[in-house]
């Protein structure tokens, strides 16, 4: 059995914010796509949205991240959304990125917190 | 080596790595992200009201608490149930239960089992004693009037793919009854042959796509019948005036046949079981004019034959070339010597078999109708009264008055195809016509039209059977629907004093019709007298010609009133 020995642990163990916003990006268009803005379908995509981006992140990884994901739905009717985060964190290790993405009827909010351990 | 594997797990890390102190920190908040409101999208939608839809993303749930006074609860239970019975008795049939009792009686172990079971009983009855039993509870409510609804359903109807007039509808004698019945067209004419196919279908109540078993014989069946004691036999009379026997476990062709030599020369109209030791007795008749008596067991040969001749001249023996042809036969396991016999001249025939001479044997008949007798059945309420049904008249008949029945009801428009007493209820029957209609009376409640009809088909009805339940009537019609009504409780079930009414109003019609039948005797005898006198008196008389004609002529339209008079609702309808 070959084992990779993870000697170069400290370059992994950044939050590279480029390669998690294109992770999460990918997850957004393989679940939401075109589609029209649907209510009774939000709950299965934001699922689908959160579950293929923990997916892809923890691949390939050492797991040596706690990461949260989260991720808004809004359907694009014009209204206002804010929203803001504050944390406690090491800042060499820990890391965070926020996605907007958009279509014609919807808006979609992915967040990721990646937390070094 | 490779059959080696390295099981251990080298995990390294650089000293600086780990055990590192944390240094945490705080970091303000930062917005992640903001949507402004936009006007234009706000305007491509409009506010809905009312709202007949329920938005929310989530399943809805909710959680409620109460507090509830604690109940004490414990099990007790009663079984009441009825049974033992042998399957020939019906336990809801007070003579069969009464017969079956003397029988048990009259045998030598009853003594014995008494003595064996008393003990035990006397045990039940003290224990029940120490409990008030028949305490009242609801004694001071007040009553509430029974409600009476005459309410017919039709619950299931079975058709036949190849719409052949229903022949025969009998009830399998099981605990899930089942309906076994026979189809074909009964015509004399050698052409058109209208008889492509003889199949008879047993049919389960509840399944109405496909029957549960097919019968087959080889020639068209008239009649049906199932044994009473194993329901999977059951015997056919067939147009060529053979018996045949099938058993549903074995397969669709029949068993064993009578043949064609010593059976009936035309078609079975009537088959019945009779009432013997092994119930595989049974007897047919047919328009021969003759009745025969099988065996099961042995369908080669009759046990006995009898001609139905009663009007034959003192110089002629009874047989076959005067004998009148069976239209239909009845009997009650109450009186198993006796049957009634009804013929297609329109006679209703007492026999009674224990007589030693053919006059002994067919004791009397009564003159009931014009044309063929369709259906004759004794009353469950009293075995001397009877109901047969022929042209377009049903008529209720008394053993004891020769002359006239005595309960007529007004001719029915159509020809009446089918009548039976209720099963239960001994103050009703039905009846149904030729042209889709059932009819329901009751003559507790009205004495002079039906308490309820049903136009069940649009073809005429062929055949009716009530199920000895009493709720559930099969009735048949001329395209090969089966149609199964169920009637509602108060048609199916007698009231407490009903038999002793029906009792009273059975005595006061036999009474009146005594009373009619001797003043009509007294009348004739002193014409007679009156007329000998005349006679003696005046020898020659010479009578005018025209005052003759004249009589005629009264007496011609005296008779065409009464007649009138006799159906005049549906002349007067027609007229106007």
């Amino acid at each position: 059995m070959e084992v990779k020995e993870c000697n170069d642990l400290a370059e992994e163990n950044q939050f590279i914010v480029d390669d998690v916003s294109k992770i999460i990006k990918e997850a957004i268009e393989n679940s939401i796509g075109g589609t029209a803005y649907q209510h009774n379908k939000v709950n299965q995509w934001t699922s689908a949205v959160v579950e293929s981006c923990l997916g892809q992140l923890t691949i390939g990884k050492s797991k040596a991240y706690t990461q949260v994901v989260t991720c808004t739905i809004l359907q694009k009717n014009g209204a206002g959304l804010h929203t803001a985060s504050s944390c406690f964190w090491d800042n060499n290790t820990d890391g965070s990125c926020t996605v907007r993405w958009e279509n014609k009827t919807m808006y979609c909010i992915v967040s990721v917190f990646g937390l070094g351990i | 080596m490779s059959s080696y594997v390295k099981w251990t797990f080298e995990y390294t890390k650089l000293r600086k790595n780990f055990g590192r102190e944390p240094l945490f920190q705080m970091v303000p908040a930062t917005i992640l992200d903001s949507i402004y409101p936009n006007k234009e999208d706000q305007k491509q939608y409009i506010l809905r009201n009312p709202v007949h839809r329920e938005v929310q993303a989530t399943y809805s749930a909710s959680a409620n608490t109460t507090n509830t006074p604690l109940l004490k609860t414990h099990d007790q239970s009663i079984n009441h149930t009825e049974g033992g019975w042998p399957k020939e008795v019906n336990p809801f049939n007070e003579d069969h239960v009464q017969r079956h009792r003397r029988r048990i009686m009259h045998e030598d172990s009853y003594i014995q089992s008494v003595q064996n079971l008393s003990p035990s009983l006397f045990h039940c009855i003290d224990q029940n004693n120490a409990i008030e039993m028949y305490e009242t509870y609801y004694g001071k409510m007040p009553e509430q009037k029974p409600v009476e609804k005459y309410d017919i359903r039709i619950a299931n109807v079975f058709r036949d793919e190849y719409q052949r007039p229903i022949s025969c509808v009998k009830w399998t004698n099981e605990k899930h009854a089942k309906l076994a019945v026979a189809y074909c067209f009964k015509t004399c004419m050698p052409e058109p042959e209208l008889n492509k196919v003889n199949d008879c279908f047993v049919w389960d109540v509840h399944r109405q796509t496909k029957p549960v078993y097919i019968l087959k014989p080889k020639y068209p069946c008239w009649q049906l019948a199932c044994s009473p004691s194993t329901p999977e036999l059951l015997v056919c009379g067939l147009e060529k005036g053979i018996v045949n026997l099938f058993d549903v476990r074995v397969g669709e062709a029949a068993v064993s046949s009578s043949s064609v030599y010593n059976s009936h020369r035309e078609g079975v109209t009537s088959l019945l079981f009779i009432h013997s030791r092994t119930n595989s007795e049974f007897f047919t008749g047919s328009s021969d004019g003759q009745c025969l008596w099988w065996d099961l067991r042995q369908l080669s040969q009759p046990l006995d034959q009898l001609p139905m001749s009663v009007r034959y001249k003192a110089s002629e023996e009874p047989g076959l070339n005067n004998a009148e042809g069976v239209s239909t036969l009845e009997f009650d396991h109450g009186l198993p010597t006796k049957f009634l016999c009804g013929t297609e001249t329109g006679l209703v025939i007492n026999a009674n078999r224990m007589g030693r001479s053919h006059a002994d044997i067919l004791v009397s008949y009564w003159d009931a109708h014009y044309g063929p007798v369709q259906a004759v059945q004794r009353s469950p309420c009293t075995m001397r009264m009877f109901l047969t049904c022929g042209d377009y008249t049903v008529k209720v008949w008394s053993e004891e008055v020769r002359t006239q029945p005595i309960i007529v009801a007004r001719p029915y428009k159509n020809l009446v195809s089918d009548a039976a007493w209720a099963p239960l209820r001994f103050s009703s029957y039905m009846s149904i016509c030729a042209d889709g209609v059932f009819y329901y009376w009751d003559l507790l409640r009205k004495y002079k039209e039906p308490v309820t009809t049903l136009q069940v088909s649009k073809y005429g009805l062929t055949r009716l059977t009530p199920h000895s339940g009493g709720e559930s009537v099969a009735v048949g019609d001329c395209k090969g629907a089966l149609h199964l009504l169920h009637l509602a409780k108060s048609m199916a079930i007698p009231g407490n004093r009903d038999k002793l009414l029906m009792g009273q109003v059975y005595e006061r019609e036999t009474k009146r019709e005594h009373i009619l039948d001797t003043r009509v005797k007294e009348i004739r005898l002193k014409a007679r007298v009156e007329e000998e006198l005349l006679i003696n008196e005046i020898p020659e008389e010479i009578t005018d010609v025209e005052e003759v004609e004249q009589v005629a002529e009264e007496e011609y339209f005296r008779i065409v009133e009464e007649e009138l008079k006799n159906v005049d609702g549906y002349y007067e309808q027609e007229h106007e």
